[in-house]
């Protein structure tokens, strides 16, 4: 059995170090995967024998889940310029003052109150879109490539443009 | 709080409290671990890809933990183990499930690195290879072979144990 051990230890070895020739290695590939099936079973009537099959992944307790949870509020990333909430605010303005323009004034008239509730609202409506689109567009153009972000980001803008008509 | 952060914690974060405990096995210390691994994520948010997150955080997670333990090892010697099972069974069962799973938590307490993270990962995470080889900076074959030894070595430890 030692024997048998020692050799197995060897081949392994040689395995790591490049020393097997392809059909060897591979050979030796497939008793390995062979033998994860043999030591799933065991794990798995291990835990089961001992009621542990629930207990593999432990659950955050609550005290971490708060420390983790305030990180973005007492760690303030440099990085996230102003500049960005900037360019959104001036784009939701563009907007807001665009659609007045094209629609002129509506027979009842919001409170000077609600258009300011409802521009506070987009922006931050807009804020949420803008971390979606930025992390939904880096994901498009290297997994996809650029037509797909093309036709992503003239949707959004088509559903933003139409939004109000439809409201 | 920003959406990728907060998604990513709420996927993520018992995965990375769960490697912490079982490499440090002490609830507060694993905690701290957890929290570090995190601000860590949110110091490098726009770098870490959302669908390589978790390796990149079990990646982290474990890094931060082997750190613990050598200055552990280096201020205090061997730590003492508070790893405990949440149950709401009854007291009995719940008494001897903690007994089980702290006999299973300390027999890959023994074992070396890679082994135990290996352990972890797969058998308890049920991590891919792929992703294990990510996390472990390992070649496939290695992950393979080193996968067998903490096995076997596992399988010892807990027959021994047993005995």
């Amino acid at each position: 059995m030692s024997n048998q051990n020692d050799s197995k230890e060897k081949s392994l070895q040689a395995l790591l170090q490049g020393k097997l020739s392809d059909t060897d290695a591979q050979s030796v590939r497939s008793e390995l995967e062979a033998e994860e099936q043999r030591a799933k079973v065991f794990m798995e009537t291990y835990l089961q024998q001992n009621s542990l099959e629930r207990s593999g992944i432990e659950k955050a307790p609550e005290s971490l889940r708060r420390r983790i949870r305030a990180i973005p509020v007492q760690y303030e990333r440099s990085g996230r310029s102003l500049l960005h909430l900037g360019a959104i605010a001036t784009v939701v303005l563009s907007i807001i003052v665009g659609l007045l323009v094209y629609h002129g004034p509506a027979p009842d008239e919001p409170t000077p109150e609600e258009i300011d509730q409802a521009r506070r609202e987009l922006i931050i409506a807009f804020n949420y879109l803008e971390d979606i689109g930025q992390q939904t567009s880096n994901y498009m153009s290297r997994e996809i490539g650029g037509a797909m972000e093309h036709a992503l980001i003239k949707g959004i803008v088509h559903g933003i443009s139409e939004e109000p008509k439809n409201g | 709080m920003n959406i990728k952060f907060s998604t990513l914690v709420n996927l993520y974060e018992n995965d990375v409290y769960t490697l912490a405990l079982y490499l440090l096995r002490n609830k507060s210390d694993a905690e701290d671990a957890a929290q570090e691994t995190y601000l860590k994520l949110w110091e490098n948010l726009e770098k870490v890809e959302f669908l390589r997150a978790k390796s990149w955080l079990l990646r982290v997670a474990r890094n931060t933990c082997l750190d613990r333990l050598r200055k552990r090892r280096f201020e205090y010697g061997s730590p003492s183990s508070d790893m405990q099972v949440e149950s709401s069974q009854c007291p009995e069962d719940s008494l001897m499930q903690e007994q089980q799973h702290d006999r299973l938590a300390g027999a890959i307490e023994n074992l070396d690195e890679p082994y135990r993270s290996l352990i972890v990962l797969r058998d308890i995470h049920q991590n891919s290879y792929r992703e294990i080889e990510i996390i472990l900076d390992l070649t496939p074959d290695q992950v393979k072979v080193y996968l067998h030894r903490a096995r076997k070595k596992l399988k010892a430890e807990l027959i021994e144990v047993d005995v």
